[in-house]
C-alpha cells in the first residue's frame, strides 16, 4: 500500500477551523434511514423509542422499524425478588409493558415486518388476547 | 515495491488503484479490493490496465482503515481455511473477532466515516460491524446522554427529560 500525495497541504488555518466545526457536527443524524433502520434493529423497542426524544429528525423514525422487539425483562429488570410488594409492583410493570406493546402496534406506519420478537413469559391466562393481537398483526404484515 | 517481487518464483499480484477523495492514490491487491461488493460488481467490464478507482465520498485516512481491514480480513480467511485443510486445530476466527473490536473502538466521528465509506463501498462485513458498534454505544443510555455523544441538537418541541 502506498499513499502518493498530490493533494494540497491542508494544514492551513481555516481548514483546521473547517475541520473542527466537522468535529462537533452531529453526523448520526445525517445517516439515511436504511441505515438507521439498521441501527435500530439491534434495539429493543422501549430504546427505539427513547431515541424519538433526540431530536426532530428522529421522532417518526420508530414508526417504520421493521424489527420489532419487545422484552418484558426491559419493563421489569428490577423487581425480580418476590416479596409481596415487588409482585405488585412487577405487574404494575407488566401492564405498562402490555399498553406499551399495543400502543406501539397501533401508532406504527404500515411498514412490512421483517421480524417480531415477543418475548413475554409472565404472561397469564388473560393475556392471551394480547399475543393474539401481535400473531395477528404481524401475519399481516 | 515491485523489485521486491521475484517473477521466477512468484508472478506479481495483479493490484488496483484507488484513489480517495483528496485525492491520494492507493494501490492494493486486487482479491483486497475486491471485498467491496462495489468494484466487485463492475470489475469484469474494466480493462485490466484500467482498474482505476475513484472513490469520491471516501477521505484517505478511511480509505486506509478500509484497506487495513479488507487486508487482515483476506489474510486471516487464508489461514482460516489453510488451517481447516490441515485439519490443524486454530482459533483464527477468535482472533479475528478480537481484531474487529479493537480496530472498531474507535472515536465517533472515526466510527461514523468508516460506517459511510462501508456503506458506500458496500463491504457487508465491515458495515455489520460499524453498525453493531453504533447500536451497543445506544445502548443503555438516556436520550440526553445519546445527545452528548453524537453531537445531536435538540430542536424538539417535546422533551421529557428537560424538565429532570
Amino acid at each position: 500500500m502506498e499513499a502518493e500525495g498530490n493533494s494540497s497541504s491542508s494544514s492551513s488555518t481555516a481548514a483546521n477551523k473547517k475541520l473542527k466545526n466537522m468535529n462537533n457536527e452531529d453526523k448520526i443524524s445525517g445517516l439515511h434511514e436504511p441505515l438507521i433502520h439498521h441501527i435500530l434493529f439491534f434495539m429493543d423497542m422501549k430504546e427505539v423509542l427513547q431515541t424519538s426524544f433526540l431530536s426532530k429528525r428522529w421522532t417518526n423514525l420508530w414508526r417504520s422499524v421493521q424489527t420489532l422487539k419487545f422484552h418484558e425483562h426491559s419493563w421489569t429488570n428490577r423487581c425480580n425478588c418476590w416479596n409481596r410488594r415487588n409482585l405488585k409492583l412487577k405487574k404494575n410493570k407488566l401492564t405498562k409493558f402490555k399498553f406499551f406493546v399495543d400502543t406501539v402496534l397501533f401508532l406504527r406506519d404500515g411498514s412490512d415486518i421483517d421480524k417480531f420478537d415477543l418475548f413475554f413469559v409472565s404472561a397469564e391466562y388473560d393475556d392471551s388476547r394480547l399475543i393474539d393481537r401481535c400473531v395477528t398483526y404481524a401475519k399481516k404484515r | 515495491m515491485k523489485d521486491s517481487f521475484n517473477p521466477s518464483i512468484e508472478p506479481p499480484k495483479k493490484t488496483v488503484t484507488l484513489v480517495s477523495s483528496d485525492g491520494y492514490d492507493f494501490e492494493v491487491e486486487e482479491e483486497v479490493a475486491l471485498e467491496s461488493q462495489v468494484i466487485k460488481d463492475g470489475f469484469e467490464d474494466k480493462a485490466v490496465d484500467d482498474r482505476e478507482y475513484l472513490l469520491f465520498n471516501v477521505h484517505s485516512d478511511t480509505l486506509e482503515l478500509i484497506i487495513k481491514y479488507c487486508e487482515k480480513h483476506v489474510s486471516s480467511r487464508k489461514s482460516i481455511s489453510a488451517a481447516a485443510a490441515s485439519s490443524s486445530s486454530s482459533n483464527g476466527e477468535e482472533a479475528l473477532k478480537e481484531w474487529d473490536e479493537h480496530f472498531i473502538s474507535v472515536d465517533t466521528n472515526t466510527l461514523y466515516d468508516i460506517l459511510m465509506a462501508a456503506d458506500y463501498l458496500n463491504i457487508k462485513s465491515l458495515l455489520d460491524l460499524a453498525i453493531q458498534k453504533v447500536a451497543d454505544t445506544i445502548h443503555g443510555r438516556s436520550p440526553e446522554q445519546i445527545r452528548k455523544k453524537f453531537n445531536i441538537e435538540n430542536d424538539s418541541i417535546i422533551d421529557p427529560w428537560a424538565s429532570e
